[in-house]
């Protein structure tokens, strides 16, 4: 299969006459690496499978708009971690619902997901990682699992290379100590 | 072998020994050919949501509070021209409905005046004008015996 530079996308997306073509080869260059993305932040499969329709109903809608201001990918994981967030966010149902009782369900739900293929050791990871502030957690995932740069992660986050070397660090260190058991 | 994290300019081991033994996998999994099916459910979705675009613009637009105000009111004032000033092509086609065989004789003649009526009569014959012949002619057709009243004829 060929793979297409996100530019030819951009171009092909653009024509109309090979705008779904173009669009249908976005979604096969890129669904695996955003679902993922999403899945660690909404952890459920389902949740991670409507989350993600909505990313690329989004990407559709507003591509032509695409400034290239940042590149494709930056771009398409921005609205991927925002919708991710947004769903969380309506997950709590009621302003009563404290998003702790949110994390806290979610992890709960771990140990019986038979799309959840960790040891012990894993489901623990996750566990402490779900403990995690929101932004420290979207952090860890991208530098952790998904190896970004800390510039990359800036542009997706809109947050200083400082800010999360510090917001990465104090994750580590919360990780640990969950792990160790203290 | 255990797959090492690269942690750019940061000994990583030093900084977290635990999550350092921990095997780096992605522990979540999918159904099977999820990602050969998700491209063509997500273009589906794709189509629908031009199609519906449309009418959730319109539906944008009525709703901005705005125009949702100025609709109201042109709403508003339509209803009340509509209550006050009646549709006056219904009243014709109520009249044009109603023909004059509906109406009573005495009823067209009540609207007539009575000099007009007068006027139109054609002039009579003379046996006509003469009250007697017509009373007489009366009595003949209803069976009464007219000698008992000729006298006071």
């Amino acid at each position: 299969m060929i793979e297409y530079t996100d530019n030819e996308l951009l171009l092909q997306f653009r024509d109309e006459q090979t705008r779904n073509f173009a669009f249908n080869q976005l979604v096969r260059k890129y669904q695996e690496r955003l679902y993922y993305h999403v899945r660690k932040i909404v952890i459920d499969h389902d949740d991670a499978h409507d989350v993600i329709q909505n990313v690329f109903i989004k990407v559709w809608k507003h591509l032509d708009n695409f400034k290239e201001e940042s590149g494709l990918y930056t771009w398409l994981y921005r609205i991927a971690t925002n919708e991710a967030l947004t769903f969380l966010r309506k997950k709590k149902k009621n302003i009563f619902v404290r998003m702790d009782d949110v994390m806290h369900e979610m992890s709960d739900s771990l140990s019986h997901d038979p799309l959840f293929s960790g040891d012990g050791i894993q489901r623990k990871l996750q566990e402490a990682i779900l403990k995690l502030p929101e932004q420290q957690r979207i952090v860890f995932n991208m530098k952790y699992f998904e190896e970004m740069k800390y510039e990359e992660i800036s542009e997706v986050l809109g947050v200083s290379v400082g800010g999360l070397k510090a917001s990465f660090h104090h994750a580590v260190k919360k990780i640990e100590k969950f792990i160790k058991g203290d | 072998m255990k797959k090492k994290i690269q942690i750019e300019d940061e000994k990583w081991e030093e900084m977290a020994p635990y999550l350092s033994q921990i095997e780096k996998k992605n522990p979540f999994e999918v159904p099977k050919g999820y990602f050969d099916e998700l491209p063509s459910i997500i273009q589906e979705l794709c189509v629908k949501s031009q199609k519906k675009s449309i009418w959730s613009e319109i539906f944008i637009f009525i709703r901005n509070p705005r125009f949702s105000i100025s609709f109201g009111v042109l709403v508003l004032v339509a209803v009340m021209l509509f209550q006050y000033f009646p549709d006056k092509s219904v009243q014709n086609m109520a009249v044009v409905s109603i023909s004059a065989k509906d109406i009573s004789e005495s009823e067209l003649l009540a609207t007539v005046d009575e000099n007009t009526l007068i006027e139109s009569l054609p002039e009579l014959e003379p046996q006509m004008l003469n009250p007697k012949a017509e009373i007489e002619d009366y009595l003949i057709d209803n069976n009464v015996d007219i000698s008992g009243v000729e006298g006071n004829l």
